[in-house]
């Protein structure tokens, strides 16, 4: 125990042997932050918001309204982390809340302009982001694209695959379906990126 | 080595090293579709990392949001569950038992002030027998008996959802004001009876903001 709280003690980037390894690291974050302790939450805050940011911000496609989805989800991950069963796996954890925030985000949206869903989806689907645009490079626009032409429950698998790196079981889990309809819906939301990309990847050959 | 796509995948990402990234990089080397597969998949991880180091650092106002948002909810509690809505707290148990019994006590005591009118008669007669100091304590007493038992049996449903080492400190958690209504129980002592009322309600709010939280769980 003495072990742990030096460790969490210890800024992270400092290297000093021995180190926790980062999954034990963050089990003793969470379970330091389950105990009340607000550094260690804060800690868990800066290793995951980027991330948790740039899922929501996949699925939103609209800075404003990411940012409002991360507030929401870490206040609720607050609320509920003395519930997380297995506590390495944060993050997933985390995804599966902000992608909660984001399907109660969608519904009000949808609520707010019932009148017009044609334009909604065309918002929220098929414009390019405000970020890829501002990236400049060609390549670069066409993955925001890309992304934005693939539906929002495609595009948040995707992501979590080719993005955040989790492996499918995981993401079968933040996504509720069965491993099988991961891996086609991954594959086929691959295919219609490359269709969209195959000039940049010609290019580069 | 046939061809393998997740092995693919875990080479683009870096994952594999040594003996195994050899292996799969020399059937690569002799095979176009798997060529064709990692080169894909490696265009895929470069733009991801690009899209990554292009990401704008988070707001810092966003962490001071969050910690502001949950400043408010410390001071100002969420709306309470059924169960919280149902048990009194402690205090409020106790001083509803304390006023009732002063009113019974008031009622026994209190000179009749018109001892040959039938009704206000009936009215005392009934007012004693409702009032009565060990009547009213016997119903409080049963009333979160019921509640406990019915809540401990929806606490016993989700508990399982909860990893043991959590489910071992609420079960500790509610060890404690469980031992106050045993160690009082069945006193005949109108402050002990207080007591174990006070460690009933304390007993069942703890409990129920537990199973409040559960039951909102996806």
């Amino acid at each position: 125990m003495l072990a742990v709280a030096i460790d969490l003690d210890t800024d992270a980037s400092a290297a000093a042997p021995p180190e926790l390894p980062p999954s034990s690291l963050e089990s003793a974050l969470v379970r330091r932050a389950v105990a009340g302790d607000d550094d260690a939450f804060r800690r868990l805050f800066e290793r995951h918001a980027a991330a948790v940011r740039r899922f929501l911000g996949d699925l939103l496609r609209d800075d404003s309204a990411a940012d409002e989805g991360v507030q929401e989800t870490f206040v609720r991950a607050h609320a509920r982390l003395g519930t997380l069963r297995e506590q390495d796996k944060l993050l997933p954890w985390l995804f599966a809340i902000a992608r909660n925030v984001f399907y109660e985000e969608l519904r009000a949206r949808r609520r707010r302009a019932a009148n017009d869903a044609a334009a909604l989806d065309e918002e929220i689907d098929r414009s390019p982001s405000p970020e890829g645009l501002l990236m400049g490079r060609e390549a670069d626009t066409l993955l925001g694209e890309a992304l934005a032409e693939l539906g929002e429950e495609r595009r948040a698998a995707l992501v979590l695959r080719i993005d955040h790196g989790l492996d499918y079981d995981e993401i079968a889990g933040i996504m509720g379906w069965p491993l099988s309809k991961v891996k086609n819906e991954i594959h086929r939301a691959r295919l219609s990126l490359r269709s969209r990309l195959c000039k940049y990847v010609g290019d580069k050959g | 080595m046939s061809c393998d796509f997740e092995k693919l995948e875990a080479l683009a990402a870096g994952e594999l090293a040594g003996a195994r990234a050899q292996e799969i990089e020399q059937h690569v080397a002799g095979c176009a579709a798997c060529r064709d597969e990692l080169g894909w998949l490696r265009a895929e991880a470069e733009l991801m990392q690009r899209r990554r180091a292009a990401q704008p650092p988070l707001r810092p106002e966003l962490w001071q949001r969050i910690t502001q948002r949950l400043g408010e909810r410390v001071a100002q509690p969420q709306r309470p569950s059924r169960w919280q809505r149902w048990v009194p707290s402690s205090m409020v148990a106790a001083a509803a038992a304390a006023l009732l019994l002063v009113l019974t006590h008031h009622v026994h005591r209190t000179p009749d002030v018109a001892p040959d009118h039938e009704q206000g008669l009936a009215a005392r007669t009934t007012a004693r027998q409702r009032l009565s100091p060990a009547g009213v304590l016997d119903g409080a007493e049963r009333e979160y008996r019921d509640a406990l038992a019915q809540l401990r049996s929806e606490y016993q449903q989700e508990r399982g959802r909860l990893p043991a080492a959590v489910a071992a400190r609420y079960d500790q958690l509610f060890g404690a004001p469980a031992c106050s209504v045993r160690l009082h129980e069945g006193s005949s002592d109108v402050n002990g009876r207080l007591l174990e009322l006070d460690g009933y309600a304390t007993c069942l709010s703890s409990l129920g903001r537990v199973v409040a939280e559960l039951q909102v769980q996806p």
